[in-house]
């Protein structure tokens, strides 16, 4: 039982997370769907009266979509082979499903070893072959958490593939007249294989993304961080804003364009400062912050424009930095935390008269 | 009508842009392109009384001026915004020209862009193209190791460092 709930909930919660990156790409959507159709395989399983024949069906279009995400990795195509094959399974499953018993409590029948066995087949193959794809790859990935990650996804599929080995295997051994195989006994067993296996497999899948969603998630505060000095640019100079925040949602709405946004919060600040250059002060200001004395600056050359003080050519700009956009958005974002800082303290009202 | 972003993506759809992100590498494919030179100068101060950026369209090659008094990143940003006028074929005068580089020969100029702020469609669409070549993540290499790198999201990329 605790099996079963520590796997639902990391099925749904891999469905809700990632949710997002269904705008991405066919290879996200692909990896959704099978996340997607499993977790409504395991919760449909703790319904006592959903028809026999449902996770079957449900088991056979989540190997269509791990085939389809396989194939988009490899590039290999096969997408009508593959659909053209679930059909034919979905076809096969139901047909059998109508002509005879689907239970395997007493002595089956061979239409009800062939109902079994072609679902068990087709998803095996699928497992096998992520099984295969994803082992020689990890060698090839960075260490730690990517490699454990694919390593976990091809011994998770590995596990539920040697579950449907084994559970055809019996089936079939059922089939030849075999009257002392216990399928019982196996199904007691067989969640610590086939639970277990997915559990692994899926929690595989999720680890690496820990790695994305922490550079999103470090991409959306440095928007936050950048904002006090982007929006003082943008209220002097109104014209380098190229999208305003709320069109920024619609021209840059997926989550992986939260870095093409702080790209362009770092450029509409360098054109504001570039604006600015003109109107800095001569002297610079003393203090023993770098990052502290270019927001003085940039607070001073705003005040100057402001006042409609006349361009001078009497300052050296600002502080050089490095040329890659983790330089920019490590040093802006110390001079916007500075200049927030300095915002505020003016704002702040000072306690004036009676000390009562 | 179409967004600016799909426009914009459209454009740039078949221009091979270098990962990781190379400007003078970026430049030699726009010269390729154009089958003529690209020369791209640096003018302190361009931007006091004028665009930070400039794009003169010669009878024989394609000059793009920019201010080098702002940082690298920004300054890699003002050429690609030029370099996006040129890849767009967009068209322009600007006053500037005659005050800025007193000696050229009005005739020989063909075009002439300049960068100063987002106003007209053309200049939108030339700063969307400058961002998506610089500031979206390089697209995965085109490897099984690249795509599962990227769908499982451990693949590096300059955006995401940043």
């Amino acid at each position: 039982m605790v099996l079963q709930v520590a796997l639902l909930v990391l099925l749904w919660g891999v469905v809700v997370a990632r949710l997002p990156t269904l705008w991405r790409d066919a290879r996200q959507r692909a990896f959704w769907a099978t996340i997607f159709v499993l977790a409504l395989i395991k919760t449909s399983l703790l319904f006592p009266e959903t028809p026999p024949i449902l996770p079957n069906l449900l088991g056979v279009l989540t190997a269509y979509f791990l085939l389809r995400f396989l194939s988009l990795l490899t590039g290999r195509g096969g997408h009508r082979w593959h659909l053209a094959l679930t059909a034919a399974v979905l076809v096969a499953l139901a047909g059998l499903a109508a002509n005879g018993s689907v239970t395997l409590d007493r002595d089956p029948f061979p239409l009800t070893v062939a109902y079994w066995l072609v679902p068990e087949g087709f998803i095996g193959w699928a497992l096998i072959t992520a099984a295969v794809l994803f082992w020689p790859v990890a060698r090839d990935v960075p260490a730690g958490l990517p490699r454990l990650g694919l390593r976990a996804i091809s011994a998770g599929c590995a596990m539920v593939a040697a579950y449907g080995a084994a559970k055809a295997v019996l089936i079939i051994l059922r089939g030849a007249g075999l009257t002392d195989v216990d399928f019982a006994e196996f199904e007691r067993a067989a969640p610590y294989l086939q639970g277990g296996g997915t559990l692994i497999a899926v929690a595989g899948a999720s680890v690496p993304a820990a790695r994305r969603s922490r550079a999103i998630i470090e991409a959306y505060w440095s928007l936050l961080v950048l904002r006090p000095l982007w929006k003082a640019m943008r209220d002097a100079f109104p014209e380098v804003i190229l999208f305003s925040p709320r069109r920024a949602v619609f021209e840059l709405a997926g989550v992986d364009d939260v870095h093409l946004r702080v790209y362009r919060r770092v450029i509409e600040i360098r054109d504001g400062m570039l604006a600015l250059r003109p109107y800095l002060p001569a002297e610079p200001v003393a203090t023993t912050d770098p990052a502290q004395a270019e927001a003085e600056a940039i607070a001073a050359a705003l005040r100057r424009h402001a006042d409609g003080a006349g361009p001078a050519d009497n300052a050296d700009g600002f502080a050089k930095i490095g040329p890659e956009m983790s330089d920019e958005v490590a040093w802006l974002s110390r001079v916007s935390s500075a200049y927030r800082v300095r915002t505020a303290a003016a704002r702040t009202p000072r306690p004036s008269g009676s000390a009562r | 009508m179409k967004g600016l972003r799909q426009r914009s993506e459209q454009r740039l759809r078949g221009i091979r842009v270098p990962a990781p992100f190379d400007l003078d590498a970026f430049c030699g494919e726009v010269a390729a392109r154009r089958g003529r030179p690209l020369i791209r100068r640096p003018v302190p101060g361009l931007s006091a009384e004028a665009p930070c950026g400039l794009w003169v369209a010669t009878d024989r090659a394609d000059h793009v001026f920019y201010d080098p008094g702002t940082s690298p990143l920004h300054a890699e940003h003002i050429v690609l915004h030029e370099l996006a006028h040129i890849l767009s074929g967009h068209s322009g005068v600007d006053g500037s020209i005659g005050r800025l580089f007193p000696d050229l020969d009005p005739a020989t100029v063909r075009r002439v862009l300049g960068r100063v702020s987002y106003t007209t469609a053309q200049e939108r669409e030339a700063e969307m193209m400058a961002s998506l070549i610089r500031g979206r993540s390089a697209p995965p290499p085109p490897t099984v190791l690249g795509r599962v790198a990227d769908a499982f999201g451990f693949m590096e990329t300059e955006g995401e460092a940043g």
